[in-house]
């Protein structure tokens, strides 16, 4: 399993928090939890820098949050916006844009002896 | 350990740090659940509690790391207590003491003016106390903005240029300083506002950015509608301008109290002490 750290991420953090938030509503460990899954226990993050990223995109209106109680506490549950969603599809492109260039500079053939 | 939370241990100090947020209490209402379901989830694989607790606090972060970046204000400065946030409150102290002796070369001047004397040693008295005073709110103005967390954003270098132009503009043309106070008050107005974003304000605090408009409509009442005691050369009231001056003075120390209060209760946190609550 390769580790990937924190730092690394945080650059992509938003996006991949929308892709999570995409399937669904959630909350914040539920978040993390399905990054996890997903990512095969690859991200090396620790939990408590996803709340900063959650709020920033709310404030941006990509998420919008919502309080309920569950198991006897207050629980803030996150969803993906229009906006959200609008913003994922492009961030998706982008992304999809940048790993093709960068899958073919690492796959390309060795550097031509052109004489 | 049986009995011992630790996750309420963790909460108070993350409170410790993100307490000086208006919504701190949502905050440590979000981890806390974060924290009771990463201990469910440990618990329910088989750990007892406080080894699930210990796990779920290991992974979340160092409480004062977490409570610095959920005060963060869109990845620029921390809005939290800091020295420079503490030296605002002092320059905001030192610049209400002043500005309420203002009035008093104020007077002065007025007196020597309309009896047609050359003597400026008053105006310059009342000059240099007006110049000490913007230039002690303007720190205030820096601290102001560092405890709401604008660090170097453009906004912030934009209203402290526009004081400082305004401190300029006072030092060289003291005698409308009822003009150029404005450039000081319209930069502590939006810094006001940012800083009420994140902590309460005082009501006092706000004063200040009514010193200017308030001060600037007594001026002319006093000067136009009514033109109060005998009038300069230029037609104007100088005792219209004392008044003027005078509810300025007294506005502005006001807010500059109030501000200076706040910025210095605040308890400046540079480290969070471990604590164990049982």
């Amino acid at each position: 399993m390769l580790g990937v750290k924190g730092s690394t991420i945080k650059g992509h953090l938003d996006m991949l928090v929308l892709s999570v938030l995409a399937a669904g509503p959630l909350h914040g460990y539920a978040v993390i939890e399905e990054l996890k899954t997903r990512s095969g226990d690859s991200f090396d993050l620790p939990e408590g820098t996803i709340y900063p990223v959650l709020h920033r995109l709310e404030k941006e209106g990509l998420l919008a949050s919502a309080w309920s109680e569950a198991a006897g506490r207050r629980r803030r549950t996150y969803t993906l916006t229009r906006a959200g969603k609008r913003a994922l599809v492009e961030q998706r492109r982008a992304w999809q844009a940048f790993s093709d260039a960068v899958g073919r500079v690492l796959g390309g053939a060795p550097w031509p002896a052109k004489i | 350990m049986a009995g011992q939370d630790l996750i309420l241990g963790y909460l108070a100090q993350v409170r410790a740090v993100g307490g000086f947020r208006r919504d701190a209490d949502a905050i440590v209402a979000e981890l806390e659940d974060h924290l009771r379901s990463g201990v469910e989830r440990r618990m329910h694989d088989g750990l007892d509690e406080v080894t699930a607790q210990k796990e779920s606090l290991d992974v979340i972060g160092e409480a004062g790391d977490v409570a610095r970046e959920l005060c963060r204000c869109n990845g620029k400065g921390v809005a939290l207590p800091s020295r420079l946030s503490r030296a605002g409150g002092i320059g905001a102290l030192i610049a209400a003491a002043l500005i309420m002796v203002s009035p008093l070369p104020l007077y002065a001047w007025v007196h020597v003016w309309l009896a047609g004397s050359s003597e400026v040693t008053a105006y310059w008295v009342y000059a240099l106390v007006l110049v000490a005073s913007s230039m002690a709110s303007l720190i205030a103005l820096l601290g102001t903005l560092a405890r709401a967390g604008a660090g170097a954003s453009s906004g912030a270098v934009a209203v402290t240029g526009m004081a400082g132009f305004g401190v300029v503009l006072t030092a060289l043309f003291t005698w409308g300083s009822l003009e150029t106070l404005a450039l000081i008050c319209l930069p502590f107005g939006l810094a006001l506002a940012r800083l009420a974003r994140i902590t309460p304000l005082p009501s006092g605090a706000w004063l200040q950015v009514a010193a200017w408009p308030v001060a600037l409509a007594v001026f002319a009442a006093l000067n136009k509608l009514t033109g109060l005691g005998p009038a300069d050369e230029y037609g104007d009231h100088p005792w219209a301008w004392f008044w003027g001056g005078a509810v300025y003075a007294v506005l502005w120390s006001i807010g500059q109290i109030a501000l200076g209060r706040l910025l210095l209760a605040e308890r400046m946190v540079n480290t969070v002490a471990p604590t164990l609550v049982a």
